[in-house]
């Protein structure tokens, strides 16, 4: 097959999008799933990601398109996001927690690792409490339980001078 | 919205255990996902619960209980365990961790009596009459231990024995003697009569065999021991599918005879230690898959010296031959580091030899690399031999260092074809530091120059550089993005060049950046639009004497200074000085202000003198009526330096800044910068 043939997509509500092969083979799902059945000519579709989020995520697997390390690019835990995925990461909350999942449901490891970094340091050096403001999370433990689990995992030893 | 627990916990990965901690604390379903991330990685030196203090009022029997409480309440969580001490390993054993994926096991600061208040517990598990067959003392080499240390060692074994499913197991080298951890061994005997490797007894070579064989999954392994010199010899047949493994300790296998089978899923070979250059091609010979190799230094060393190649009686490292390229063409060898090269550097074009392959070595990028080279026809020939590299870190011969051996007379001449042959198909390098090198202007320079198109960092320490160069640097590199160096002497348009010349330019930093007020003036148009960062000492701008200034000053305070009115020709002269002084000054200012992304710069008033410094008295004021607010068009300006000395910095300037960037003076003077928020 030639590298310059192009995959049709459709998103959940329906919008379709046409990318080139290797784009789509980015995503492990995609790149299994073309390889098993072929290029059927037909729209591949994608219930569970919406057109903007789709969007998104070519935006990204496109700029990574000559990546040779893409497999590898984020293994390194604590190495430095770049500038352009930084930057590609400056979206609301809502929207980040979508290509996560996109990219989760898509299999494309290095944007899964972006997101989940980009988050992580969200929640870096904060408290508790902090975190929930955030995530908008409200706190359903009981005092009892909370106290308990800050015993059982920590602080209750952590005397440290 | 609800994110799904495979999704949070793959958050959780990028967590220390501090922030892992405050997420278990968020909310009951937070808790579910990440309590076992808290608990799925164990080291005593990251973990909160760990932690006790001498202040501690809970004593060391009930804070060991704890430990052990923990660790069995969470023994299905845990997959990850960093031992390095006794406590944890107790723990570890009394609670009966099966689950483990890595282990990494630390004596170093094992002790034989400390933490040990419940001595008959440890008694108990360390010293079991079912564990005497399957870990027999006599697999240990007796000698070498103090107390009861052979029985942690039997510990740590025990551990490893009840994880079958590890994948990654480390026995980190212990480099103190005293509770060095031996496998029985007889020391073996080299032809020549010289002791050199050690040899497994029968027993602990089959309580080695009886440890190994269960760890069906293991990808990384670091054993030590006396182990890893038998293991090595034996990967194939152990461990097909090892991926890592890493050579802690004595590496005297003897090239010549040794047989290395070839292992086909090996990537990446590490030794800690010294390996001669005939060992390092029988291991390349015998790992053709090999994509990380290692070395801490390459080196025909004393205790080495029975294995040299050559048979002569030069024991300087020589890798000749052909074989060599022809053995490393087929190799897939990705990254070679070599600690320390300096060794072999008399002999670069030959032992290079075994990098000249061009279809191997993209990357040489790790910064312990480094290679001698004395002139440019070293360096276009280390570019020759790494035709891929992308980062290059080239040290030079520091003159002033004793390194006598280095001095011998040394044929460095190239084979004409050299800069031919390297083609610009290979200008790979993006990356280049150089160290000690002198950059003195030559053609051959210029060659290896014109062989980096896309260059877009460069660090120079300890170069001489003079400014021809640096007008070199401008007309060859046109991606250049970082650059950072030093002077001795002024060369103001030179400098100039760099930033007319080199249209990607964001940051040129270092010392002794002079440069003349006029030439800034009167440079073409500087190209950098993208400029972040930058070092200049501007100078040669007229500033008024002591004198004048007073007697301005004096003209302020009775007000005939804003009606410039002059009673004298003194003060009509300082007048006219200051007017002088003030448009230069603001030209300059409009010259910076033009690079909107400008955030950094060092407006020093020294300029570096020879050996020392000198203060630069004809340097910028700093001042707003000089022209400082053509800058505020910046507007990402994160710090300014600058020099107390002989700017003339007032409150004025000092508010300003903190209106318009939000900076302020730090408390040693000297710089505007962020203030951390309180």
């Amino acid at each position: 097959m030639s590298a310059h043939s192009q995959i049709l997509l459709t998103s959940s509500e329906g919008t379709e999008f046409i990318i080139d092969r290797d784009i789509a083979d980015k995503s492990m799902l995609l790149k299994c799933m073309l390889e098993d059945i072929g290029e059927i000519g037909q729209a591949v579709p994608l219930p569970n990601v919406s057109g903007p989020i789709l969007t998104k995520v070519i935006e990204y697997c496109t700029h990574h398109r000559d990546d040779p390390n893409f497999l590898s690019a984020n293994d390194d835990v604590a190495a430095e996001i770049d500038e352009w995925d930084l930057e590609y990461c400056k979206v609301d909350q809502g929207t980040l927690y979508e290509l996560i999942l996109a990219a989760n449901y898509l299999d494309i490891k290095p944007l899964m690792d972006l997101t989940c970094k980009t988050v992580a340091n969200m929640i870096k050096a904060k408290s508790p409490e902090e975190i929930r403001k955030t995530f908008n999370i409200t706190n359903d433990f009981t005092p009892e339980e909370e106290d308990q689990v800050r015993r059982e995992n920590g602080k209750g030893s952590r005397r440290l001078s | 919205m609800i994110v799904p627990p495979e999704v949070l916990g793959h958050i959780g990965a990028y967590l220390d255990n501090l922030a892992l901690f405050s997420c278990a604390l968020v909310n009951r379903y937070w808790n579910e996902v990440f309590e076992p991330c808290l608990w799925s990685s164990v080291d005593s030196n990251h973990t909160p619960w760990f932690w006790t203090s001498a202040k501690s009022t809970i004593s060391m029997a009930e804070h060991q209980q704890r430990v052990s409480t923990s660790l069995q309440r969470h023994r299905q969580h845990i997959r990850d365990l960093k031992v390095r001490d006794e406590m944890l390993l107790l723990a570890a054993l009394e609670a009966n961790i099966t689950g483990l994926v890595s282990l990494y096991l630390d004596p170093t600061y094992f002790k034989s009596t400390m933490y040990f208040h419940s001595a008959r517990k440890a008694e108990l598990l360390l010293v079991s009459e079912d564990w005497d067959e399957l870990i027999p003392q006599a697999a240990f080499d007796g000698t070498y231990y103090a107390d009861r240390s052979i029985d942690y060692t039997r510990a740590l074994w025990r551990l490893v024995y009840m994880n079958p499913g590890l994948r990654r197991l480390v026995f980190q080298r212990v480099e103190r003697m005293s509770i060095t951890f031996f496998l029985m061994a007889h020391p073996s005997v080299a032809p020549n009569g010289a002791v050199t490797s050690s040899v497994l007894t029968p027993t602990s070579q089959s309580f080695l065999l009886n440890m190994l064989a269960r760890l069906r999954s293991i990808r990384h392994l670091q054993v030590g021991q006396r182990a890893d010199e038998y293991l090595f010899c034996n990967l194939n047949t152990l461990f097909p599918s090892l991926d890592s493994f890493v050579h802690s300790d004595m590496v005297d296998f003897n090239p010549r005879t040794v047989r290395l089978d070839p292992h086909r899923n090996l990537r990446s070979l590490k030794f800690l230690c010294t390996i001669s250059p005939g060992q390092l091609r029988a291991v390349v010979v015998a790992f053709p898959e090999l994509e990380e190799l290692s070395v801490r230094r390459l080196l025909d060393n004393h205790h080495l010296v029975h294995y040299v190649d050559s048979p002569s009686s030069n024991s300087e490292t020589v890798l000749t031959g052909p074989q060599w390229a022809d053995d490393l063409v087929h190799s897939s060898l990705m990254r070679l580091a070599i600690d320390d090269m300096s060794f072999v550097s008399l002999k670069l074009s030959s032992s290079c030899g075994l990098l000249r392959s061009r279809t191997i070595y993209p990357y040489v990028t790790k910064s312990g690399t480094y290679i001698r080279v004395r002139c440019a026809m070293d360096l276009g020939r280390v570019l020759y031999v790494f035709p891929s590299a992308l980062s290059l870190q080239i040290w030079g011969i520091n003159n002033s260092s004793q390194i006598g051996h280095l001095q011998d007379d040394v044929d460095w001449k190239c084979p004409p074809p050299f800069f031919e042959t390297w083609g610009r198909d290979h200008a790979m390098v993006k990356d280049l530091a150089f160290v000690y090198v002198d950059l003195s202007p030559s053609a051959e320079m210029n060659a290896v120059y014109a062989q980096m198109p896309l260059l877009t960092r460069m660090k120079l320490k300890h170069c001489s550089l003079d400014g021809t160069t640096l007008t070199t640097f401008s007309r060859y590199f046109k991606n250049l993005e970082y650059i950072e160096f030093n002077l001795n002497e002024p060369y103001s348009k030179e400098l100039l060049d760099l930033l007319v010349g080199c249209p990607k330019l964001k940051c040129c930093v270092g010392k002794g950046h002079v440069v003349m007020a006029d030439d800034i003036v009167d440079s073409p148009e500087w190209t950098c639009r993208e400029l972040e960062r930058l070092d200049i000492v501007v100078v040669g701008v007229p500033r008024l004497t002591e004198q004048q200034e007073e007697l301005l000053d004096r003209m302020q305070d009775q007000g005939r200074l804003e009606l410039v009115q002059a009673t004298t020709t003194e003060e009509q002269e300082a007048l006219d000085r200051r007017r002088e002084s003030y448009a230069i000054q603001r030209k300059v200012y409009q010259r910076l202000g033009r690079h909107k992304k400008l955030h950094g710069c060092y407006l020093g008033a020294w300029r570096s003198h020879g050996s020392g410094y000198e203060r630069v008295e004809d340097c910028l004021e700093l001042t707003l009526a000089s022209g400082l607010d053509e800058l505020s068009v910046l507007e990402n300006m994160k710090f300014m330096s600058f020099t107390e000395l002989n700017h003339r910095i007032g409150e004025a300037e000092d508010l300003w800044v903190k209106e318009r960037w939000n900076l302020a003076r730090s408390p040693g003077g000297g710089i505007w910068h962020r203030r951390a928020s309180p």
